[in-house]
């Protein structure tokens, strides 16, 4: 070791006495520690896992009260659907296609979950039955029809009836969709392996059988979760536990990091399970975070450990352990406080809970790993026999130890120190390339994004949207501001007139409201003629009709209207739920509101899932680079105090910042979407990329004040040590990152991408282009 | 459609005001059968005809109401019940009228035509379901029917014991569907009522859903003697789920007017109001 011997900066510091502390008690430590992680992780399995698909925004936000509100208002409610679609024009009034549409009706109502009575297709549908003898409610399919002619009529009449029309038969008849509300909304999983069930002995023809609805995506979230923690847990230890093995070839290499990690991550988990903080899929990036993360502290720890032993200077191994504790103290520190800095900066400018909570106790887990590596690594390595790793050995000087990867880092380091300028000529060309593919970064998402193309729900959305009128949502609720005033002509023809307004909007395929039907009231009052679909000109007239419906099967208008007839909601759906798009909606109907529903009479509000998830979209860009701006000022002013200068701040940042770019510059060019799960990536990326630098500069500063070493010889020199630690924890922190790839959730896939892709940016640009810099610039923080 | 119940129903509230007779001192010491006392609440004296104002509240969780009043006429024909009823407020369904024949024979359907102003036709209306909404209010037509009176075609009676109700002690009784399609028709897996033991009053009833869950209660109140029969001035049904509930409030109630058989037709209905059975 060419540092050997050095004297441990801050011997008489607070934390000195810690090391002697836990080093004079090691048992009395570890027993301590032993307690303290298993008591955490002994709340693990009471943790509540949710799928938190309606939590991306905090429940007293306004807009999800005012859903809420809504939805209790009116009794509205997200179904579960199946779609029968047979691909071909007027294809649903086969004999075929009606007779499947039927055995589902039936079949469906024997489910146990689904509300028997809430279900709603062709068959189940009634429509007013106006004569000149009478008024009456018939089904809309009277009797399975037999003959062609038969047919003709049913189409006719269906196809006439505009209130299902793109819900309940597509516009061009060649599908048909039957909902129905479950009896509790979590228990989504069971109706639909029940309903996937059905369709091995239903009568299919060529029809092709979707299944969706929000409860049935939420139940793939809740699957994707339990799924994803199974496989990233394996994964995390497959991918680690031998990179560690390897780092120096010692069974303590993967036990003492590993373990310490582990109790990170117990203590982040039960942290959420004692404070009642639900397990969501996104926060499934917790565990491999906080276990990537921490295993790196250890393996800093263990290469100035292995290094001091090899010395063999006469120390006690106490003393010889307290000291590596005290060398490696302040660049484990820093680079813990960094990567805490991530996290809060994520926690606190995410406007998302799920968001929150993943910074907040992965800030806490990377703490009790910080903890658990200051306190029970130096207790383990005084309890333990000195051993020399197998992977380091003494070089040809016999002052310092050496293997494959160091000799690899240190040729890398001659090349770095021989050609600073090619090197940064490359990296402003390089970096120059990224700014520019940048600029085609997207911020959009969409929640069925969630879910990989193949997934049968993925499948079952799109083919609604395409042939139905949509399956999102977004309802505008109207306030008059006198009971009874929603009979009055004029009121309702500003409804239609929004209705129709709503409609020429992009996506928006369909609207319903009251007015229609008091226009369906009024055409079956006059003997069904199909000009008479109109609203009635007085107002005595629709407060009749509305009496008429009162007394009725027709009960439906129980879920557009309230009592009083002074607050009513129209509902659109419309077959697109990117934010793109949503925005386009959003603020068209905004505007016309803001323009026609202004003044005295009507008031008018925008509510629904596509408002409520507008909501949580729009605050991905801001909070995004709002984050990132927050974790690269705090990274610099706790680099800059670290190193007692303001340019080392700046030092440490170009890795970082040339790291954003490239992830930018990858996003932009392969169109991955600033999205739900890309958007955490920035901070995180900041408070971990920078722990690379921070490590080497702190080596570097040593070496040459404390070493007395040439700029050029302590930039070689930090290569063949610490370079080579910062390597292997490089490698596990991207193994660990990378094991969200195997998530089945895309925004996890793009996270883990993402991260992956800025840890490997960061880790070649801080040995590469940071030394480069050093090099050429001769910063002062340096001494020389 | 339920318009047919909807008649049956507001006529069935005025075969409630025909109420008379009581409990008092027909049992021994065992307390009697359910289908007993049902029996008995069913065998009150209705009146030869009858006029009334149903003024109907309808009470939002928020506490907001909107109120409807009607008018209305019930006689006694040989073949049937015949009842007339016409809205007087508000101002934009005023002079809506109900007319309905409900047969003494069981097997036949009743006739029933419905009036609307702005249509200025009369159609006659078919029949729905028992458990539907009455006029959109937390009353079914089946509450309504049964307001004072038990069925005993499709449910099984059981005397429960005697408890108090609207401060009087009252025989409850568990009335349970025969079947369970009889039980998804009238909307309830089981209900309990309370008969006074004095006066063979229904005074509350209770009704519990499939789960278990009690969602409802029916409160008749503010009994009193008209020309000689009980008479419920005051019906309340609250929907627990939906905080929501309706009151009828029933004032100006005469007995044996002698009431022409001419109201009783599609063209009373027609021509408005007649003035023999406007409110006093």
């Amino acid at each position: 070791m060419n540092d050997g011997g050095r004297p441990a900066r801050g011997a008489r510091s607070p934390l000195a006495h810690l090391f002697n502390l836990v080093t004079a008690y090691p048992r009395t430590t570890l027993v301590v520690w032993s307690l303290v992680f298993l008591g955490f992780a002994s709340q693990i399995p009471k943790m509540t896992r949710e799928s938190g698909a309606d939590e991306y925004i905090p429940p007293d936000h306004p807009a999800v009260k005012l859903w809420q509100e809504t939805n209790e208002r009116f009794d509205l409610y997200e179904p579960v659907v199946v779609l029968i679609d047979t691909g071909q024009p007027m294809g649903i009034f086969s004999a075929e296609s009606l007779s499947l549409l039927n055995w589902y009706t039936e079949q469906l109502g024997g489910i146990s979950g689904i509300e028997g009575d809430s279900i709603q297709s062709l068959f189940t549908e009634k429509r007013l039955n106006v004569t000149d003898d009478g008024i009456g409610t018939l089904p809309l399919v009277e009797s399975f029809p037999e003959t062609e002619r038969d047919f003709e009529v049913l189409r006719e009449k269906v196809m006439g009836f505009p209130l299902h029309l793109g819900r309940l038969v597509s516009r061009d008849g060649s599908a048909a969709a039957i909902a129905a509300r479950l009896t509790d909304p979590d228990k989504g999983g069971d109706v639909y392996d029940a309903i996937l069930a059905l369709e091995e002995r239903a009568p299919v023809g060529d029809e092709a059988i979707h299944v969706a609805g929000q409860p049935i995506a939420s139940e793939y979230l809740e699957e994707y979760l339990d799924e994803d923690s199974k496989r990233m847990t394996i994964a995390v230890i497959l991918l680690i536990g031998p990179v560690l093995f390897f780092s120096y070839r010692t069974l303590r290499a993967v036990l003492l990091p590993g373990t310490s990690a582990l109790c990170g991550a117990a203590v982040a988990l039960g942290a959420m399970s004692l404070l009642n903080v639900p397990f969501l899929v996104l926060t499934n990036v917790l565990p491999s975070n906080v276990m990537g993360l921490g295993v790196a502290y250890g393996i800093h720890i263990l290469r100035e450990y292995y290094e001091q032993t090899a010395q063999n200077r006469g120390e006690t191994l106490r003393e010889t352990v307290v000291n590596v504790m005290l060398t490696m103290r302040r660049p484990i520190i820093y680079a813990t406080l960094t990567d805490i800095v991530g996290f809060i900066a994520l926690s606190v400018t995410s406007h998302m809970p799920p968001m929150q909570m993943m910074g907040r106790f992965a800030a806490l887990g990377i703490t009790a790993t910080l903890f658990s590596t200051l306190v029970a690594i130096p207790a383990a390595l005084v309890l333990l026999p000195v051993r020399p790793s197998p992977a380091l050995r003494p070089d040809g000087d016999g002052t310092s130890l050496s293997d494959l990867w160091t000799r690899l880092l240190t040729s890398l380091g001659r090349y770095v120190v021989k050609r600073p300028r090619t090197i940064i000529a490359v990296s402003i060309l390089l970096l120059a390339f990224g700014i520019y593919s940048a600029s085609f970064v997207q911020v959009n998402d969409s929640r069925l994004n969630h879910f990989h193309p193949s997934e049968p729900i993925h499948v079952a959305v799109t083919a609604f949207d395409r042939v139905m009128d949509g399956t999102l949502n977004f309802d505008i609720l109207i306030e008059a501001e006198e009971p009874e005033a929603l009979y009055r002509p004029e009121n309702l023809a500003r409804i239609e007139a929004l209705q129709r307004h709503l409609e020429t909007i992009p996506h928006v395929k369909g609207t319903i409201s009251l007015v229609d039907y008091f226009k369906e009231m009024n055409r079956a009052m006059s003997g069904g003629d199909p000009e008479s679909f109109v609203l009635p000109d007085s107002e005595e007239a629709i407060a009749q009709y509305a009496l008429l419906y009162s007394m009725g099967e027709l009960d439906a208008m129980r879920h557009i209207v309230d009592d009083n007839y002074r607050t009513t909601v129209v509902r659109a759906l419309c077959n697109s739920g990117l934010y793109s798009d949503a925005i386009v909606i959003r603020e068209q109907a905004e505007q016309y509101l803001a323009r026609e529903f202004d003044g005295p009479g009507l008031s008018a509000q925008l509510s629904g899932r596509l408002s409520v998830d507008y909501e949580w979209m729009r605050h991905l860009e801001s909070s995004h680079f709002l984050g990132a701006v927050l974790a690269l000022v705090t990274v610099w002013t706790m680099t800059a105090i670290g190193f007692r200068h303001w340019s080392a701040g700046i030092y440490c940042l170009v890795p970082v910042l040339a790291t954003l770019i490239a992830v930018y510059a990858v996003m932009g060019i392969s169109g991955i979407w600033l999205g739900l799960g890309t958007s955490a990536f920035a901070s995180i990326a900041i408070g971990i990329t920078v722990n690379f630098s921070i490590h080497e500069l702190d080596r570097v500063v040593h070496l040459v004040k404390g070493e007395g070493m040439t700029l050029e010889n302590a930039l070689q020199t930090m290569f063949s040590t610490t370079g080579r630690a910062v390597f292997f924890n490089f490698l596990c922190l991207f193994l660990g990152i990378f094991t969200l790839t195997f998530s089945q959730l895309p925004p996890l896939q793009w996270f883990g991408v993402l991260l992956s892709t800025a840890l490997a940016v960061g880790f070649v640009t801080s040995l590469v282009l940071l030394p480069a810099l050093v090099i050429v610039f001769r910063p002062r923080f340096l001494g020389r | 459609m339920k318009i047919e119940h909807s008649v049956r129903a507001l006529a069935l509230i005025l075969c409630a005001t025909f109420a008379h007779g009581g409990l008092s001192g027909a049992f021994g010491e065992e307390l009697p059968k359910g289908e007993e006392i049902i029996e008995r609440v069913n065998a009150r004296e209705m009146g030869k005809d009858v006029l009334q104002t149903i003024q109907m509240k309808l009470i939002d969780k928020d506490g907001s109401a909107r109120e409807r009043v009607m008018r209305g006429a019930g006689k006694s024909f040989d073949d049937s019940r015949r009842f007339v009823l016409f809205f007087l407020e508000p101002a934009n369904v005023k002079g809506t009228g109900l007319l309905t024949f409900d047969y003494n024979d069981a097997a036949k359907n009743d006739d029933q035509w419905l009036y609307l102003p702005a249509m200025r036709k009369t159609r006659r209306i078919s029949g729905g379901e028992r458990g539907g909404s009455f006029l959109g209010t937390d009353f079914t037509f089946e509450d309504i029917k049964n307001q004072s009176r038990g069925s005993l075609l499709d449910r099984t009676w059981k005397t429960v014991g005697i408890e108090e109700a609207d401060g009087r002690a009252c025989y409850a009784i568990e009335g349970v569907p025969t079947t369970a399609a009889v039980a998804k028709e009238l909307g309830y897996a089981k209900l309990k009522t309370y008969i006074d033991v004095e006066l063979a009053l229904m005074r509350r009833t209770d009704f519990w859903d499939d789960a278990g869950a009690l969602f409802k209660t029916i409160s008749i109140r503010d009994y009193e003697q008209i020309d000689g029969i009980w008479t419920a001035r005051t019906m309340e049904a609250k929907n627990l789920k939906q905080e929501h509930a309706t009151v009828f409030t029933i004032t100006d109630v005469r007995y044996n007017t002698e009431l022409s058989d001419e109201i009783f037709s599609a063209q009373t209905l027609e021509r408005g109001l007649p003035s023999s059975i406007a409110r006093p």
